[in-house]
């Protein structure tokens, strides 16, 4: 069932997306036509041509954030119209468990938001190609041997496996939030972002009082120490504990205490 | 025989202070029969049907179908429509189609495809193309469509022409495997009453009457229609 739910979960987005990506990549291709349309112009005004650069760079960094916006809206709304509203009263009646729910949804929302990843860098680097100097390759390839260093060390690893778990934690927060705020007989909405918000606070408190607690507070050379002291794997567990609650939770929420009004 | 769907003592209360929508409901459904849930507006229609499909937690007691607490077992066995849209509207009637036959084992795929054929509906139109009323039409032939021991149906023919109610209304009554249990909730009386062997009465939220059609017409010598309009006087 799993395999069919994900079927249905990426066919609903990843139309809106293609076009998203299209979009993103010709601006990209446009943004780096232009600038050096804009570098070999002879005889305009160099007030001109900074204004002119300037408005490129912000419409081009402008659809890049857009990207990353569209994406996580469409991961949302997807979670938020096929459960809890009216679509959930078809995905809510299959014979299939909330949990399949939740992991369809989680697997769907990662793939659409590392794909959009991919597609940043790609049009990072034709940036990076179209505008940068002779040694732009190098460069990237030294940045990249640099990443991959940090896996020699076991903390760096660990880190590197914390984000990736950060990133699942805060995708599993937000449906976590729109399960809780569908138990609200009204305003549903305020309701999650309430939760979401609420639940944000908390775990800040939370990281902020351990942080006391472990002495790892204050600067620079406590973040060093929280990289590679024993605490990373506390953090590790926190996310994990963290993941667990916000799927099991959710799921059971909305079978047990579905409220489709 | 073990009844279909049993109630027992099931309340739903919509927040705390608020009149429950269902209060302190025993109920029982056999099979094999087709059971009008008649009230009217806010009587707890509704909300027993959606707390038979799992999209409500009742507030105190049960709900069972077929002996088993609702969830993932029961939605095997159930067939709902509910009184909106509830399709994905980028979905073709097509693709529609090939989503409960994915999830559903009992799908009849060639059931649904005729039915579109009699009712002249396109099936590789787009969803959001069709109007509200062929949207209607396409959700019941897709729960129709299911060999279900249970079949819900909330107001299904409200939002379609007369024309099309009595095929529609024949197509619930020649559609149902005859072991099965139809549950329709309508205002449209009238129109239904022909083809129900019994009825339920709702009102605020309690059973006022569970009768048979034919004992309702021997005791009362009145239609159903005629004694709903003399229980429910405003």
């Amino acid at each position: 069932m799993l395999g069919k739910l994900l079927k249905y979960d990426l066919k609903a987005s990843y139309r809106y997306l293609l076009v998203c990506y299209c979009v993103y990549i010709a601006l990209t291709v446009g943004f780096v036509l232009s600038v050096k349309g804009v570098d070999t112009a002879s005889g305009v005004p160099g007030m001109v041509l900074a204004f002119t650069f300037l408005s490129l760079t912000i419409l081009w960094g402008g659809s890049l954030i857009a990207l990353v916006i569209l994406t996580y809206v469409l991961v949302i709304r997807r979670f938020y119209v096929n459960l809890v509203r009216d679509e959930g009263y078809l995905t809510l009646t299959l014979p299939v468990s909330t949990r399949m729910h939740m992991l369809s949804k989680l697997l769907s929302g990662v793939f659409f938001i590392v794909l959009t990843g991919i597609v940043i860098a790609a049009g990072l680097a034709i940036v990076a190609a179209g505008l940068g100097g002779a040694n732009v390759w190098e460069e990237l390839a030294q940045a990249l041997r640099s990443f991959f260093e940090t896996f020699e060390s076991f903390y760096g690893t660990l880190f590197f496996v914390n984000g990736v778990l950060n990133f699942i934690r805060g995708i599993l927060l937000i449906y976590f939030s729109i399960c809780v705020g569908q138990m609200f007989a009204k305003h549903k909405i305020w309701g999650a972002i309430g939760a979401y918000l609420g639940l944000l606070i908390v775990l800040e408190l939370f990281v902020f009082i351990g942080s006391l607690v472990f002495g790892l507070y204050g600067g620079v050379n406590a973040l060093v120490r929280w990289m590679y002291s024993g605490s990373t794997w506390l953090n590790t567990i926190y996310i994990i504990a963290q993941i667990l609650i916000y799927f099991f939770l959710g799921a059971w929420i909305l079978e047990k205490r579905a409220n489709l009004e | 025989m073990t009844p279909i769907l049993e109630c027992r003592d099931l309340t739903k209360a919509y927040g705390k202070g608020a009149r429950p929508a269902l209060n302190h409901v025993n109920l029982k459904l056999n099979r094999g029969r087709i059971i009008g849930l008649l009230g009217p507006n806010g009587s707890g229609k509704t909300t027993l049907i959606k707390l038979a499909n799992g999209l409500l937690a009742p507030t105190t007691g049960g709900i069972w179908i077929d002996e088993k607490p609702v969830g993932i077992e029961t939605h095997k066995i159930v067939s709902y429509l509910p009184e909106r849209t509830y399709l994905n509207m980028g979905m073709t009637v097509n693709e529609a189609i090939r989503y409960f036959k994915d999830f559903y084992a009992d799908f009849q795929e060639e059931r649904a495809y005729e039915m579109l054929k009699n009712l002249h509906i396109d099936p590789s139109a787009r969803l959001k193309t069709l109007s509200k009323g062929t949207k209607e039409k396409v959700q019941l032939i897709l729960v129709m469509s299911r060999n279900a021991q249970l079949y819900v149906l909330d107001e299904p023919i409200g939002g379609v022409d007369p024309a099309a109610r009595d095929y529609i209304l024949n197509t619930i009554i020649t559609n149902y495997n005859e072991n099965a249990t139809v549950v329709i909730s309508t205002h449209l009386i009238a129109d239904v009453e022909t083809i129900l062997d019994e009825v339920v009465f709702l009102r605020y939220g309690e059973v006022v009457l569970h009768a048979s059609v034919d004992a309702i017409r021997e005791e009362n010598g009145k239609s159903v229609d005629a004694l709903f309009r003399e229980v429910f006087r405003c």
